[in-house]
C-alpha cells in the first residue's frame, strides 16, 4: 500500500514528460536539417580516393575507372577493385570481371574488393571482422566515405578541386599512381605503394 | 554485501544483452548503428536507488570510491566499464573495447548531466544516452583514421539514437517500478 502511493508521486515513472519530447524534436530537426544541408550541398563525386592508415594509395578520376554505360544493359556494369593489404604495402589492381578471391588472394594477406558502377561505389566484399564496409551505402557524392576499420581503409568520394592546387598534384605524385587508362584488358592498371608512416611524417 | 549480488546479477545481464546484440544482425549502411541493449542496464542502475526522493539522500548517498557522484551513477558506472570490458574480451576486440569505451563515457556524462537537470524522464535521459554514444563513437572514429569525411553520417547516427534512446527509455520506464519495489521489500526484510 505504503510504496504504491509513493510510487505516484513520483514525477519520472511511467511519464513521458514534456521535456523529452522537445528533446526527442529537437534531435530529430537537427538530423533532419543536417541531412537536408548535405543534401543540397551534395555534388556528384569527380574522383574516388583510396587511402590506408592515414595515406592516400590511390585517386583517380571516376570518369576513368567507371564502366561505360552501354545501351540495353541497364546499370548492371561493374568494374572491380581489388585492394589488398599486407603490412605496410597496399596494391590495388582493377578488374572488369568479379575475380575469384580464391585464387587471387594469398593466405594471410587482408582483401578489400571494391566495385565501381555507373551509379556509385561499393564494397563487394572484404574479409574484415565486422563487414561494416560491405553493408555499407554505396558512395556517390563529394566528401562520402566508407571506411573499413579493422583494415584502416579510407574510401573516399572526392571533388574536381584537388587537381587544381598544388597541393593535390604533390599529393598524386607523392603516392605514385594515376593508373594509365584501363582498357579492355582483364587485368588492367595496377599500382603498388610502399611506404612507411615515417617518410609521411617528416615531408609533413 | 547483498548489493555486491545484485550489481553482479545486473553485470551478468548486461553481459547477455551484449551477446544478444552482437548476434542480431542490424545493418542499415551506416556504421555504428545499434540498439544499445546493455543500455537499459545503466539506465536501471542511474535510476534504481531513488536517491532524490529522500531529503538528505543526496549528500548521504555521495560517499565511495568518486565524491561528485552519487551512488548509483557510481555503480552504473562501474557495471558498465566491467561490461565493456568483458564483453570486449569475450565477444570482439582491443579496438572494439576502445571504440565502445569512447562512446560510454559520452553516453555517461550526458546521461548524468541529464539526469541531473531533473527535466528529462527516463526516455529522456535515454534519448541523450543514445544520441550522444553514436556522435562519440564517430568522433573518436574521426581521430584515429584521421579524417573528416564521415561527418556525413551524423544525422543518421542522432536519428538512430534517438529510435533505440526512445525504445530503451519506455522499457527502462516498464521495468523500473518492479526494480525499485524488490529493492524496498528486500531493504524491510533486512
Amino acid at each position: 500500500m505504503f510504496e504504491n502511493r509513493k510510487e505516484t508521486n513520483r514525477k519520472d515513472s511511467r511519464r513521458i514528460s514534456r521535456a523529452d519530447i522537445c528533446l526527442m524534436a529537437f534531435f530529430l530537426l537537427l538530423a533532419l536539417g543536417c541531412f537536408g544541408w548535405s543534401v543540397l550541398s551534395r555534388k556528384e563525386g569527380q574522383r574516388l580516393q583510396i587511402s590506408y592508415d592515414g595515406q592516400t594509395v590511390m585517386n583517380v578520376p571516376l570518369s576513368q575507372i567507371r564502366p561505360q554505360k552501354i545501351a540495353g544493359e541497364g546499370d548492371g556494369a561493374v568494374r572491380y577493385c581489388l585492394i589488398r593489404c599486407l603490412d605496410e604495402s597496399v596494391s590495388c589492381e582493377w578488374y572488369d570481371a568479379r575475380p575469384d578471391l580464391a585464387s587471387t588472394v594469398p593466405d594471410g594477406g587482408s582483401y578489400n574488393l571494391l566495385a565501381v558502377s555507373v551509379t556509385g561505389v561499393f564494397m563487394e566484399a572484404a574479409d574484415c571482422r565486422d563487414q561494416i564496409c560491405v553493408h555499407h551505402i554505396p558512395l556517390t557524392g563529394i566528401g562520402e566515405s566508407m571506411i573499413c576499420l579493422p583494415h584502416k581503409l579510407v574510401v573516399e568520394m572526392a571533388g574536381e578541386a584537388d587537381e587544381g592546387t598544388l597541393d593535390g598534384i604533390a599529393k598524386a605524385e607523392k603516392a605514385g599512381k594515376r593508373p594509365d587508362v584501363m582498357s579492355k584488358a582483364e587485368k588492367t592498371g595496377k599500382t603498388v605503394y610502399n611506404g612507411g608512416r615515417r617518410s609521411y611524417e617528416t615531408d609533413g | 554485501m547483498r548489493r555486491t549480488a545484485e550489481l553482479g546479477f545486473l553485470l551478468a545481464l548486461a553481459l547477455i544483452l551484449s551477446y544478444v546484440e552482437s548476434l542480431i544482425p542490424f545493418s542499415f549502411g551506416v556504421p555504428g548503428i545499434k540498439l544499445g541493449l546493455p543500455n537499459l542496464i545503466v539506465l536501471l542502475l542511474l535510476y534504481g536507488r531513488n536517491e532524490e526522493q529522500t531529503a538528505d539522500g543526496e549528500s548521504a548517498s555521495r560517499t565511495g570510491f568518486v565524491n561528485f557522484l552519487t551512488k548509483g551513477e557510481q555503480e552504473s558506472l562501474l557495471v558498465n566499464a566491467l561490461r565493456i570490458v568483458l564483453s570486449g574480451f569475450l565477444f570482439s576486440n582491443l579496438y572494439a573495447i576502445l571504440y565502445a569505451l569512447a562512446g560510454a563515457a559520452f553516453s555517461f556524462l550526458a546521461m548524468i548531466i541529464g539526469r541531473r537537470s531533473k527535466r528529462f524522464s527516463v526516455v529522456g535521459v535515454s534519448v541523450l544516452g543514445g544520441v550522444f554514444h553514436n556522435v562519440g563513437q564517430l568522433l573518436v572514429a574521426m581521430a584515429v583514421v584521421e579524417t573528416l569525411a564521415v561527418a556525413y553520417y551524423v544525422p543518421f547516427l542522432i536519428v538512430a539514437g534517438t529510435v533505440t534512446g526512445a525504445l530503451l527509455g519506455v522499457a527502462g520506464m516498464e521495468i523500473l517500478p518492479y526494480l525499485r519495489r524488490l529493492m524496498q521489500e528486500e531493504e524491510w526484510n533486512q
